[in-house]
Order: C-alpha cells, then structure tokens, then sequence
C-alpha cells in the first residue's frame, strides 16, 4: 500500500513538473513575442536543451506513461474504463512511432502523432470532466466507471489530467523537433 | 624458397619488441596477448550532459514523492477531531476509486488516517462481501454508533453535530 501511494505521489510530482514545464514555455514565447528581446542566460541555456532534446524527452515522456499505465493495470489490478483503453490505444503506439523516429532521426514525426494527441487530448479532456464535475453526490457500486478516480494529488491530478499533460507535452516536443528554429522566426 | 620465408617474417614484424613472425594471425595474437591496448571510448560530453541531467531530474522528482509520502505521516489539523469521532463509533464505507471518497479524504488533510475506514472494493470495482453483508448501497457511506447511516460526502460540521465532537481550527 504504501509502495502505491509513493507511486502515486512520485507520477503526480511529475506531471506537475510537465505542466509548469509547459506553462513556463507558453509564457516564454509570449514575454519574448512582446519584449522582442532574448530570453535571460538561464532560459536560453533551457531553450537549447530542450530544442536538442525534445524528441528523447517526447519518447521518455510516452514509455513513462506507458509503463505507468501498465503498472496500473497489471500489477495494482485497477480496472481500466473504456476511456482510459482509448487514451491507452492512442499512447501505446507512440511509444513504438517515437522510438523508431528517434533511431532514424525523423524530424516530420510531429505530423504523424500530432493527430493521436488531439484526440486523446479531447478524451482525456472528457473524462476530466466526468471525474471532476460528475453531478452524483456520491458512487454507486457496480460496473466499471469512467468517472473513477484512482489517483486525486494536489486537489486536481488524476489520471486523465496526467494522459491530457502528456497528449499536450508530447505535441510540443514533436513540434520543437520539427521547427528547432522557429525560436528565431517566429517567437522567441 | 628460403628468401621467400626471409621475406614473409620481415612482413610481420612486430613494432613494440621487433620480434618477426611468419603469419599475421600469429602477429596479431602476440599483439592482443604482449600489447593490448584498450581501444579508446570517444566520450560525446554533450550526451553525458543530457543524461545527466535527466537523471537528476528523475531523482529528484522520485525524492520529491518519498518527502510527499512521509509528510502524510505527519500530525494533521483535524487529528483530535478525527480520533473523537472514531471513537464516538463513526465509520466510513468507501472505494478506493471513488472521487468523492476522495473528495471526504481531502476534507479531513492529513487527519484521515485516525478514520475508522472501512474499503468495500475489490481491485474490479465489484463489492466485497464484508461490505455487501452490511447492505452498504453507495460510496461514501457514514455509519453512527445508533445505527443511523449517512450516503454521500458529508461536512465535517455535520459529522461534528452527528457525534458531538468538536472541530477545532474551523
């Protein structure tokens, strides 16, 4: 039990990294976009690692989801609902498409996975909801809910705010890989 | 035919101790057996920066869960609140996969750990027998020590009213 709640606690400190991860870039851009100046030493030392290695980071970022999902389900025997076996058949897959991307040094990559992660954006984007504003006062027993929550930390992360993290992380990774200068052009 | 054999022994001289073989095999076995020289591993510095930073990154990230996950074990604010009303018999029926157990855990912060909690799921969701024996319905269910049982989450200024403990600290 308590090997979970360190496994809970350790996948949401992550995610949280990956959101002020992706906050702080967002604001980046805009601070530069506006200021026309360049980013301070520090960021700009940011900038550069992630622009050399955004597509490692994007392919560390499924395998972590990937093996997480899987501990989940295998080895905790929490029951996956049919939302979370859509976000998973949407995850699965980059794990293998990042990977072989990674080895042959495809920089289109983000055109190929880009369309997996609206959709599982969106979906996850659902069951968030459903989680979080479902109208019931309290969980009746019975068939496998999409409206489950495993995991609650921080007041807000659950497992489908850790899969919409990693949708969005991985579009931004790809991305930087297929436009490492569109700092110089575009925003920053 | 001798000049010949001259000749070839010349060819595999050896450059460390000039000794002469016939064959270059032979050469090359006196050469990994007398003179090995480990080959040189070209160290690429920026790859051992990428993963070093990665790897504290992921250290640090597991340390920050481990610090999280003892902090739970830390005094609450609601500990006296919570251990009167375990001891006025109060008892909650809950799902580990509930939202709103979840939502009754977090109103209690670190104090949850003094509830006399009952789990009712097994690992597929279905009910476990204890908890089907006992007619429990939904998640979460409140239990008084009258027999008298509350569904849904519940304020902690009700259960206050329902137990007459006090809640301390608002």
């Amino acid at each position: 039990m308590a090997e979970i709640i360190l496994f809970n606690k350790i996948l949401a400190l992550g995610t949280l990294v990956l959101q002020i991860a992706i906050v702080t870039f967002f604001l980046a851009i805009i601070w530069a976009k506006n200021r026309n100046k360049k980013l301070p030493s520090f960021c700009q030392s940011c900038w550069n690692f992630l622009k050399q290695n955004s597509l490692l980071l994007a392919f560390l970022t499924v395998l972590g989801g990937t093996l997480a999902s899987l501990f989940y389900s295998e080895i905790i025997d929490y029951a996956a609902c049919e939302l979370c076996w859509f976000q998973r058949a949407l995850i699965y897959p980059q794990v293998i498409i990042l990977g072989i991307a990674l080895w042959k040094k495809q920089k289109d990559i983000f055109d190929y996975v880009i369309a997996l992660n609206i959709i599982g954006s969106l979906i996850a984007l659902y069951q968030y909801y459903l989680q979080r504003f479902n109208v019931s006062t309290n969980c009746g027993s019975g068939d496998i809910s999409c409206s489950s929550v495993y995991i609650l930390e921080f007041g807000y992360i659950t497992i489908p705010m850790m899969a919409l993290t990693l949708f969005v992380a991985v579009s931004i990774l790809t991305y930087i890989y297929k436009h490492p200068h569109f700092k110089k052009s575009e925003a920053l | 035919m001798t000049e010949n054999t001259e000749e070839n022994k010349k060819e595999h001289k050896c450059n460390e101790c000039d000794k002469n073989f016939t064959t270059a095999e032979a050469l090359e076995m006196h050469n990994n057996s007398k003179h090995f020289k480990a080959p040189k591993i070209k160290l690429n510095k920026k790859k051992i920066k990428t993963w070093t930073i990665l790897i504290t990154l992921v250290i640090l990230i597991i340390a920050g869960g481990y610090a999280l996950t003892l902090r739970e074990q830390l005094p609450g604010k609601h500990d006296d609140f919570a251990k009167c009303l375990t001891e006025a018999g109060a008892k909650e029926y809950g799902a580990f996969w509930c939202g709103k157990c979840k939502e009754q855990k977090e109103l209690f912060g670190r104090s949850f750990k003094h509830i006399n909690y009952i789990e009712c799921s097994l690992p597929n969701q279905a009910m476990n027998q204890f908890c089907t024996d006992n007619g429990i319905e939904s998640y979460p269910t409140w239990e008084f020590l009258d027999g008298e049982r509350i569904n849904g989450l519940v304020s902690l200024e009700t259960l206050a009213a329902k137990t007459n403990c006090t809640l301390e600290n608002g």
